[in-house]
């Protein structure tokens, strides 16, 4: 017998815990993957790996990790390693992930797309797993679209496939996924590292806003033809395009590969404000060409431009949802064509933000302290008049409020207000309110 | 700018530049559980954050300079970099290196001293990250000692940022010496940038009188403003 | 520094120009100006004396009320200055001598100084009770006893200077720049730099016993002659890209009085003052006085900028 059987029961190594195998859900390159239940009822996914070569140093791989703590309440860590009675080799457990988490892959096909504050959901949980993941100098190794899992509806996100994880001098068989591969991997200059993840987490990222592969254009695509005896091998054309002369799609100084006619990243591309894809060309012009961390986009700088992203949503008039873009006032609708019609703009000292529904005041809006976990107001639909919108004071503090042509107010907490053009103090800190 | 300057007197001016020093740890144990790589990846990930923070504030230039300690303390960047030119290469760890902490911290006091440092620049940031103790106590404490003895030393914006599980926090205090300064991790360095303010507040001076650092740290806290769940109010103000 | 040419009194013209702009980091903070300078004397027409006062209140806001303190502070220097040389000239030379000796000016200028700013500030206080908002700052500052001191609120910096016929007097307490330029065209520091006025600290007049912080100088133009002198706050040495920038300003200042006149000094001097404040400089207020010599106009030597 090589893998347990549904029936079964395997061991947790330091707890003893027993787990009963339920069913067989996977089979992988590396093993196969049940559904168990611990004595409590609780699912758990259990990983058996084949017999290979390396057996031992994924035995030690897998104990070392479940001797960290998990980075991220994302990442679906080894729990324990487990045994067999009878079999030999080794599996581990580790959190069942549910079947709400789909690959990113599936989402895109879909006709109906999950909403912009949903996929910058999304794009924040990831950032932040990998954030506590890197900071801790650990590294993934294999990010693509089978890992890193996505809730389109609540935006959450589940890491699978965590036994590659770990610290760059650790070694490990795996070069990663190809879409996804850093050049310098590509071209066998250098192993997985931090520096490669960044690099792979940009093209993931690129993928969940823009619809397509960054470096997939007009270039690459000629490279493909009909012509039988002309094709060149599959291998050649990703060393050439994917490693050792890979260009952007929208690389500013060389306009040779932009997107196809049909690439549904034209569309996307153009909907986003200048700022966001200033991240992205610096994550694939210096950070394509210069392997290093100071060169690739750090997580650092995605956190600060997806929650900027965030506090710039709004919707036209046409019921699309756009993007305000302060480089560039009177963009139009990707939608309608039109200049949407003005909306409230809060001045707050981390920048201007579009008050539209679902938006969240935090700390980092008021004391630029990065502080954006908590939500200290959030605006809504009016409840009783259309069009308007009303600002909820989630915080512990009163708002002293000044609306134009009124006099002082206050909004204390619990308390809602209507938006409308005004001065607004948050404790020490002073903010307005214009709608243009 | 340049023909009002050269109507002016003097060799022309400038914004004060704030320095800004890390204390690398490079000794053995930084080998293990991918500290070194946490080490680099804080640098990398501060560096953004302080591009950003002296595009804003309008005011200092940032310099960075780095000194690594393991066996002894070398400079890792010697002359002063400008923060949007840094060019991070990543430090490794020494093979079974030990922790000279306290001769990298009187590297540095040497570099803040009267005779070195420039007078006009704003108090300087020392940022020390390491995942342990110091293995030349006695050097440590008498680094403690010289950099506390100079007036940049004790005006100095000292921070710490423990990498690896478990560290032991205890040095890492006594080196920051303000308790309201928290000892960082990792994770939250970017809000090394939100402590630089107090950095800028040079221009705010102080008279010699009241505490040294408490003025200090009540520059660098900010309001407790927080989420809050309440009942919800039917009010619409 | 020797005294023995006192008797007589020099015919000497001095032009004294002052300017005090406010910090860009004053103007984003909404920070008044706290800088001050004030000066007196029969400026443009006759010998001396004349007398020139620069303060710059400290900005962290423990020192809530410091361009007030700053005011108060160069404008009864001044005063305190007059009645010090209104002495000296009455005296016959023996009594010159032991007035303008070290021990009777820490006697009777600095002591007058502090004691009588301590007294205009704690008027100033009576009349003007802290409000809600500055009660609101106190409360904030535990480790600072206002109950004590309450002068606290108005701390500042200090330089006073006069020049009494061939005697020149400069006194000092916290920092900012005095500089001089000699006769022949040397220029140095009077009053030494005290080297642990770094970061954001500074002596100051709301200190305890502020006498001991107090730095003095006396010189004799008569031995010694003096073309210019400067006085100026921190914001304008932290804006100089030449740590030693003493001499190349002070030269090239000489340079523009030769050659485009004093009042093309005057003119121009806001403008360097401001570039200073601004955010291409310091960004702190600004504060520059100058008292230049005619002897100085009437040479043609400085090799300074034209």
């Amino acid at each position: 017998m090589l893998y347990p059987s549904v029936g079964d029961e395997v061991k947790m190594k330091r707890t003893n815990t027993v787990i009963k195998i339920e069913s067989r859900v996977a089979e992988g390159g590396q093993g196969v993957v049940f559904r168990g239940v611990d004595s409590g009822g609780h699912d758990l996914a259990v990983k058996w790996y084949r017999k290979n070569k390396y057996l031992e140093r994924q035995y030690n791989q897998i104990e070392n990790l479940t001797n960290y703590s998990r980075p991220h309440p994302s990442f679906a860590w080894p729990i324990d390693i487990v045994n067999h009675p009878t079999i030999v080799g080794f599996g581990y457990t580790m959190e069942w992930v549910e079947a709400r988490f789909v690959s990113l892959v599936e989402v895109l096909k879909k006709k109906v797309q999950p909403n912009f504050r949903t996929l910058i959901t999304i794009g924040i949980e990831l950032n932040e797993a990998f954030s506590a993941l890197h900071s801790r100098g650990l590294c993934y190794r294999d990010i693509n679209f089978g890992n890193l899992l996505v809730d389109p509806y609540r935006g959450d996100v589940s890491i699978v496939d965590n036994d590659n994880i770990g610290s760059e001098s650790s070694r490990q068989g795996i070069k990663g996924t190809l879409r996804f591969m850093a050049p310098e991997l590509i071209l066998g200059n250098s192993s997985p590292s931090i520096v490669t993840d960044l690099y792979s987490l940009a093209v993931f990222l690129f993928y969940l806003f823009m619809h397509g592969h960054p470096l997939e254009g007009q270039k690459v695509n000629a490279s493909y033809t009909w012509d039988k005896g002309q094709e060149q091998s599959e291998t050649v054309k990703v060393t050439h395009f994917f490693g050792r002369e890979p260009l952007f799609v929208y690389d500013p100084s060389d306009a040779s590969n932009r997107p196809e006619y049909d690439s549904p990243v034209l569309r996307w591309w153009d909907i986003y404000p200048e700022f966001f894809k200033g991240v992205f060309v610096k994550a694939f012009t210096t950070g394509l060409k210069e392997p290093s961390l100071m060169k690739r986009v750090t997580e650092t700088q995605w956190r600060g431009a997806l929650h900027q992203l965030n506090d710039q949503l709004f919707s036209c008039g046409c019921g699309a949802a756009v993007f305000k873009d302060f480089d560039i006032p009177d963009k139009r609708c990707w939608n309608c064509s039109m200049t949407p019609s003005s909306v409230p703009i809060l001045e707050a000292p981390s920048g201007a933000c579009v008050l539209s529904p679902g938006f969240k005041l935090t700390r980092h809006h008021l004391f630029k302290d990065f502080d954006y976990k908590d939500s200290i107001g959030s605006v809504e639909p009016h409840p009783n008049i259309p069009g308007e919108l009303i600002f909820r004071n989630t915080s512990n503090i009163s708002w002293i409020i000044e609306p134009v042509g009124e006099g002082v107010k206050e909004v204390k907490p619990g308390q809602r207000m209507q938006v409308r053009p005004m001065k607004m103090h948050f404790d020490k800190i002073g903010t307005t309110i214009s709608n243009p | 700018m340049n023909d009002l300057n050269s109507l002016m007197p003097g060799g022309g001016i400038s914004r004060r530049s704030l320095h800004f020093f890390i204390l690398a740890d490079c000794s053995g144990s930084m080998k293990v559980d991918g500290r070194i790589q946490s080490l680099n990846y804080a640098i990398a990930s501060i560096a953004p954050t302080l591009i950003n923070w002296e595009r804003e504030q309008e005011q200092a230039q940032i310099f960075v300079r780095a000194i690594a300690f393991a066996d002894q303390a070398w400079w890792h960047i010697e002359s002063p970099q400008p923060i949007d030119l840094l060019n991070w290469v990543p430090l490794t760890h020494v093979e079974k290196g030990l922790t000279s902490m306290g001769a990298a911290i009187r590297m540095v006091a040497d570099a803040i001293s009267p005779e070195k440092f420039e007078p006009r620049s704003l108090r300087p940031v020392i940022l020390l990250i390491t995942d342990g103790k110091p293995t030349d106590v006695e050097e440590f404490e008498i680094g403690l000692r010289e950099l506390f003895s100079l007036p940049a030393g004790k005006a100095a914006i000292r921070l710490a940022v423990a990498i690896g599980q478990g560290a032991n926090v205890s040095y890492l205090s006594r080196f920051i010496n303000d308790p309201d300064i928290p000892v960082l991790v990792a994770e939250n360095v970017d809000q090394i940038a939100v402590k630089l303010t107090a950095a800028t507040l040079a221009i705010s001076k102080m008279s010699s009188i009241g505490s040294d650092r408490k003025q200090v740290s009540e520059q660098i806290i900010l309001p407790a403003v927080n989420s809050f769940i309440q009942a919800d109010d039917d009010t619409i103000v | 520094m020797t005294t023995q040419l006192f008797e007589k009194t020099l015919e000497q013209f001095w032009y004294v120009e002052m300017t005090s702009e406010k910090g860009f980091m004053h103007i984003r903070n909404n920070m008044p100006l706290q800088d001050s300078i004030s000066s007196s004397g029969n400026l443009y027409s006759e010998a001396g004396p004349i007398f020139l006062a620069v303060a710059d209140g400290h900005g962290d806001i423990s020192h809530f009320r410091s361009s007030t303190g700053a005011s108060i502070a160069t404008s009864l220097t001044i005063e305190i200055l007059q009645q010090f040389a209104d002495k000296v000239q009455l005296a016959g030379q023996t009594e010159k001598d032991r007035l303008i000796s070290s021990d009777n000016i820490v006697e009777t200028v600095l002591k007058d100084i502090v004691s009588n700013w301590k007294t205009a500030v704690l008027d100033d206080l009576a009349n003007n009770p802290f409000n809600s908002n500055e009660i609101k700052t106190i409360e904030a500052r535990k480790l600072t006893d206002y109950e004590s001191n309450p002068t606290v609120a108005y701390g500042t910096t200090l330089i006073g200077c006069t020049i009494i016929g061939s005697v020149v007097l400069f006194v000092q307490i916290g920092d900012g720049d005095v500089v001089v330029m000699a006769g022949d065209g040397s220029v140095y520091n009077p009053i030494p730099i005290d080297p642990s006025l770094v970061s954001n600290r500074t002596t100051s007049l709301c200190q305890k016993n502020p006498i001991q912080s107090f730095r003095i100088s006396v010189i004799n133009i008569e031995s010694t002659p003096i073309d210019m002198i400067m006085l100026s706050t921190d914001g304008f040495g932290n804006s100089q890209i030449e740590p030693n920038w003493y001499k190349g300003v002070l030269t090239d200042i000489a340079s523009f009085s030769q050659k485009h006149g004093m009042l093309w000094v005057r003119e121009n001097l806001p403008n360097w003052a401001k570039l200073c404040a601004s955010r291409e400089g310091s960004g702190d207020d600004t504060t520059i006085g100058l008292i230049v010599s005619e002897h100085l106009l009437n040479r043609h030597e400085y090799g300074g900028k034209i």
